[in-house]
């Protein structure tokens, strides 16, 4: 009520003056001479402070200004202007700020819309802010991401993250709003993704399990790939050369490189592009003899995307390819007669994907999307015998096998907007999916389909309080289908200030992977589980946060979170009670994470700091007849810093992430009493530095260091239902390491 | 009787094919003083033979490891029966002496305990059975020592000779081999046996005598005595898969080994050349430096399992670890007439990987 009151007294004000005024000053866009409505204005005369907002024409009165006078105009998005006036100018330019706080999110939104008018929170990284990581992939990206913990499997070569505690199971990934979770890998590998192919990503903190369905538990990550071009050639090419840690050179480290080319045709509504990108990392060995410990990898990621826009319509078609082979090659076994297992894992992922959208004015938008999904996995194992040098294929147990994956999705929404008040949102997702291969227990084929429908609703009450409420039904045909609601609220109670809060139940049936996948290499053996049931979840989250606050003239933007989540019958990986060599999954009876996190934005001159720190606390209850032990708490902080010339050819940018002791319940082998224990996962953390130069216009040169800790491992024991010796390793990294980025790009 | 006994003479030879007229593995054949590099016959991945080793010959002898159920040591010090620890063979004696009062109901509860997968699903289970600590009684111990094995001693006084229980564990093909009553005494200089089905009221009854040539006289419910052990002198090390004491997340209990090395009792003893690991010495060399003065240096072990399994290492993804030839050690073998051999496992994967085919290589150390 106060928020309406005071706007009226402020509209009232600015009526009252906009016109009438004679000494008056009109702000602009220094870029493009649109006036600038709402800045704030403020000087000192004659001892007292003055200050004045300009009307919607972008028009400051300033009767009592009497030169020499200070002034001071800030406004979001915008640097600070702080200059001494002589005389009383007519115009006065504002410079855009560097950092965009007006991000526009289109992720579980009626209409893409601007991040701060969003019912979720989102969080968005755009082009400029993945660059300044310069990174090798998407986890590169992602590992300085709060509350995303990595974990590296060196053995396959991937990195995976958990969101909140959860694991990357229940965190969904989209591109380009279709989900692409890898389902025959144990967690979504974001080594797959090349970022020059990704224009933004938006992470939604917060369950979106009734819009997204079953893996939306923790959160949801869409990578947003580049929708618009300048008309003409675009053509942006990047080489990124990187020493594994002291090691580099022509068989060393890491030689990515990376072409995209785009056409807009100016004469039609049509935009099409091409990418191609290879990553390849020869490895490092470690104290292996033979093997290594980071096992090289090639990958050949390729894009082709086209995009017709004629008026109210919205339709595209991508293609998207990867090829990835990991060798792994074997230590000697044996003295006198040596012969080594070398494993190679070729993986083949074709993802098409069409899109059509509709606007239908006055009535809102309608879209559909069909996706196909055609993956293929090959483990190829040779032994060679080191004396001879003869190479023959093993024909040892699980040695070689092949399996495929085919998905199909669709999923069509429509946005409904009644009135200016209510909009609905309402459709359906099918998905399908068939395994085949070697892999699976019995060697059958498995498929699995599942249905959901949805209807949300977002009631704006005024323009202060929003509530959206939402209903999933979903039916799968191998489990129990139950609905699930959720309700999630915005209130800005203060005109910088905004709450939201999310409630949502979550359902997740297991997949095929989970049922039925034999996972057998050198160091796993993973069997599923015909008898799992599906998991169920309860999430919370509140969140506060303000558009902009002014210090010393300085835009602060913080966001603070609280959550909780609690996941019965969670899919979670345990011992098989068939054979001890074997993990196998499991329903755990109950798991739970709370916790809170916290994030500034503070723009100084041409820095910007953003601080963060969380403390996630995890409670894992493993059968109905254990113990609650309670939750255990970690926590986590992080610092970027950036920093960019005024003639904005010199940034520099620097990443730390410190991620606190992780305390886990685990069992010594070596004990007797096999009692749980208390135990931990070392601390560690993550510096990387690079300074980046640009050469003529089209040209960028990238210089830095990753890990420059020179973090390599830490001791952890693995969680509970798992009799891991204690004094376990987790792999970090190989090590400092340099890179060199030369980025190309014509037009934009 | 002769079907299960194999006799291959000079599996391979490295450096050079020595001569040899087989007669039948006597022992006078003149010991081959060149290097050997012996593969074990042990059969493939699922290892389903037992290979005993005459290293002076170079002779393997080839065993099904599930020909036989109970051995009755030969010696003159003592009367004690073993159990075949190929074929997971578990027993616990009952406090009954009489074969005739023992029923099913003697046996409740022991099924789903004196076993080699319920031990193993027990040591999964939360919390873990309060029997469980008892199965290390059930198989013999690994180490060779007559004094503990599951079976009793076999008394003098006839009357005291409790009845066992038998599970004769499981065949080759994994088929289960059943359930006995089981009663031995002694009889002249030798044994009488007895068994039954758990439920029948009368019982077989044989007699078995102790040899003079073998530690043990080995004996099959089905098929009564058989050939398994080669003569005491003409063995020195096995190749023995079958159960043996583990510790297990902290509990000994039985375990299923392959790769499992036994040395023969009679007079045979094995000392082990161990590096520190740290040290990445090349064991290769090292072992070929060693001399027959080096040996009186080394301390000779009498424990049949001085090998064991720790010869090799098998990465788990429980455990971690990579599946190696342990290249911090050899051994050093005295054979009864006091030759030294100095030993070196040389390998554990087929040409195409495959688990189940160890190969050793060993040398007569001389003056």
């Amino acid at each position: 009520m106060r928020r309406i009151i005071s706007t009226f007294l402020l509209l009232g004000f600015l009526l009252g003056t906009c016109v009438l005024q004679s000494q008056e000053i009109a702000v602009v866009d220094a870029k493009t001479g649109e006036s600038l409505p709402h800045v704030y204005a403020e000087w000192t005369a004659d001892g007292e402070r003055h200050f004045a907002v300009a009307c919607e024409k972008g028009i400051i009165q300033t009767d009592e200004m009497n030169p020499p006078v200070v002034l001071t105009l800030t406004y979001v998005g915008y640097k600070t202007l702080v200059d001494t006036l002589e005389s009383v100018p007519s115009q006065i330019k504002m410079t855009p700020s560097e950092y965009q706080f007006q991000e526009v999110v289109v992720t579980g939104q009626f209409t893409p819309q601007s991040a701060t008018r969003s019912v979720y929170q989102v969080r968005t990284l755009d082009r400029e802010e993945m660059s300044a990581y310069g990174a090798r992939d998407m986890s590169d990206i992602m590992v300085h991401q709060l509350n995303f913990r990595p974990r590296q499997d060196v053995r396959m070569g991937t990195t995976s993250f958990s969101l909140q505690g959860i694991s990357g199971n229940n965190l969904l990934i989209l591109l380009d709003g279709v989900p692409i979770n890898g389902r025959t890998s144990d967690d979504f590998d974001f080594g797959q993704i090349s970022p020059q192919q990704i224009d933004r990503v938006e992470i939604v903190e917060g369950p979106m399990a009734v819009l997204y369905g079953s893996n939306a538990m923790a959160g949801v990550v869409n990578l947003i790939t580049r929708r618009s071009y300048e008309a003409g050639w675009s053509i942006s090419a990047q080489i990124h050369e990187e020493s594994a840690g002291s090691e580099y050179g022509w068989n060393k480290g890491t030689h990515n490189q990376s072409l995209q080319i785009a056409r807009n045709f100016d004469s039609l509504p049509l935009t099409a592009s091409a990418g191609i990108t290879r990553n390849l990392f020869h490895g490092y060995q470690g104290d292996f003899k033979r093997a290594m410990l980071w096992k090289p990898k090639e990958q050949w990621i390729g894009n082709i995307h086209l995009q017709y826009r004629p008026q109210f319509w919205d339709i595209s078609l991508r293609v998207d390819y990867l090829n990835e082979e990991i060798f792994a090659p074997g230590e000697p076994v044996g003295t006198v007669r040596p012969i080594a297992l070398d494993d190679t894992f070729e993986a083949r992922r074709t993802f098409y994907q069409f899109q059509a959208g509709r606007s239908l004015p006055e009535f809102g938008r309608i879209e559909t999307m069909f996706a196909v999904t055609d993956y293929e996995r090959e483990k190829i194992q040779k032994a060679v015998n080191l004396n001879t040098g003869s190479t023959q294929m093993s024909t040892a147990e699980g040695a070689q096998d092949h399996t495929s994956l085919f998905g199909f999705q669709n999923r069509t929404v429509v946005n409904y907007l009644m009135d200016e008040k209510l909009s609905a949102q309402m459709g359906y997702d099918f998905e399908y999916e068939k395994i085949s291969g070697g892999r699976l227990i019995d060697g059958h084929s498995r498929s699995l389909y599942d249905l959901g429908l949805f209807l949300s609703f977002e009631k704006r009450f005024s323009e202060l309080l929003s509530l959206r409420p939402g209903l999933r039904y979903s039916y799968n045909n191998q489990h129990s289908s139950p609905v699930i609601p959720s309700l999630n609220l915005k209130y800005d109670f203060h005109p910088d200030w905004q709450f939201r809060a999310a409630y949502s139940h979550s359902y997740r049936a297991p997949s095929l992977r989970e049922m039925y996948f034999e996972f057998f290499d050198s160091n796993h053996r993973i069997i599923g589980n015909e008898n799992l049931i599906p998991e169920s979840g309860r999430h919370f989250n509140v969140h506060l946060s303000n558009r902009s606050l002014n210090i010393a003239g300085n835009p602060l933007q913080l966001s603070t979170e609280v959550f909780y989540n609690r996941i019965k019958d969670q899919i979670t990986y345990g011992r098989s009670t068939q054979n001890i060599q074997n993990t196998t999954l499991i329903n755990q009876s109950l798991f739970k994470s709370q916790g809170f996190r916290f994030r500034a934005d503070y723009n100084w001159n041409n820095f910007r700091f953003s601080p963060s720190f969380a403390l996630t606390g995890r409670n894992n209850i493993y059968s109905q007849e254990s113990e609650d032990m309670g939750f255990l708490y970690s926590p986590e902080a992080g610092l970027s810093v950036r920093y960019r010339t005024d003639d904005r050819l010199w940034s520099f940018a620097l990443n730390y992430q410190f991620y606190g002791e992780q305390p886990v319940y685990g069992i010594d082998v070596e004990d007797i009493s096999q009692e749980v224990q208390l135990a931990s996962v070392d601390p560690f953390q993550l510096l990387d530095l690079n300074v980046s130069r640009k050469l003529w216009s089209d040209l960028r040169l990238t210089l830095g260091v990753r890990n420059l800790l020179n973090v390599t491992d830490i001791n952890s024991t693995p969680a509970v239902g798992t009799i891991h010796p204690f004094g376990d390793v987790e792999y970090i990294s190989y090590g400092r390491s340099l890179f060199l980025t030369i980025n190309y790009s014509l037009n934009k | 009787m002769l079907r299960n006994l194999l006799i291959i003479t000079m599996s391979l030879f490295l450096f050079q094919a020595c001569s040899s007229d087989d007669d039948n593995g006597m022992t006078d054949d003149p010991i081959i003083s060149d290097p050997v590099l012996l593969d074990a016959e042990v059969g493939g991945p699922d290892e389903p033979h037992v290979v005993y080793i005459d290293l002076p010959t170079a002779t393997q002898t080839i065993v099904n490891r599930d020909s036989w159920d109970l051995g009755f040591y030969s010696g003159d010090d003592g009367y004690y029966v073993i159990l075949n620890q190929g074929a997971y063979v578990m027993a616990q004696p009952l406090e009954i002496n009489d074969m005739t009062e023992v029923t099913a109901e003697d046996t409740v509860g022991m099924i789903e305990q004196m076993d080699q997968f319920a031990i193993f699903n027990a040591v999964l289970e939360d919390p873990r059975p309060n029997w469980l600590p008892n199965s290390v009684n059930w198989i013999d111990n690994s180490n060779g020592n007559l004094s503990e094995t599951a079976f009793e001693a076999v008394v003098a006084d006839g009357a005291s000779n409790p009845v066992h229980i038998v599970n004769r564990g499981w065949a080759i093909d994994d088929s289960p081999r059943g359930w006995l009553k089981v009663r031995v005494l002694r009889s002249g200089n030798g044994y009488e046996l007895q068994y039954a089905e758990i439920d029948s009221e009368s019982f077989e009854s044989v007699q078995i005598e102790k040899s003079a040539s073998h530690n043990f006289t080995f004996y099959n419910f089905d098929r009564g005595v058989m050939n398994v052990e080669p003569p005491k002198d003409e063995w020195q090390i096995a190749f023995h898969s079958g159960l043996a004491l583990f510790r297990f997340a902290g509990v000994f209990v039985p375990y299923a080994f392959r790769d499992y090395v036994i040395h023969n009792r009679y007079d045979v003893e094995i000392a082990e050349v161990l590096y520190d690991e740290e040290d990445n010495v090349d064991i290769v060399e090292e072992y070929n430096n060693l001399r027959y003065e080096d040996v009186f240096d080394l301390d000779f072990q009498s424990e049949i399992n001085t090998i064991g399994s720790d010869w090799r290492t098998v990465g788990n993804p429980q455990f971690g670890g990579e599946t190696q030839v342990n290249d911090d050690r050899f051994y050093v073998v005295r054979d009864a007439e006091g030759n030294y051999f100095k030993l070196i496992f040389a390998g554990m994967l087929s040409e195409t990987g495959e688990r189940g085919h160890p190969s050793i290589q060993y040398e007569l150390l001389e003056p």
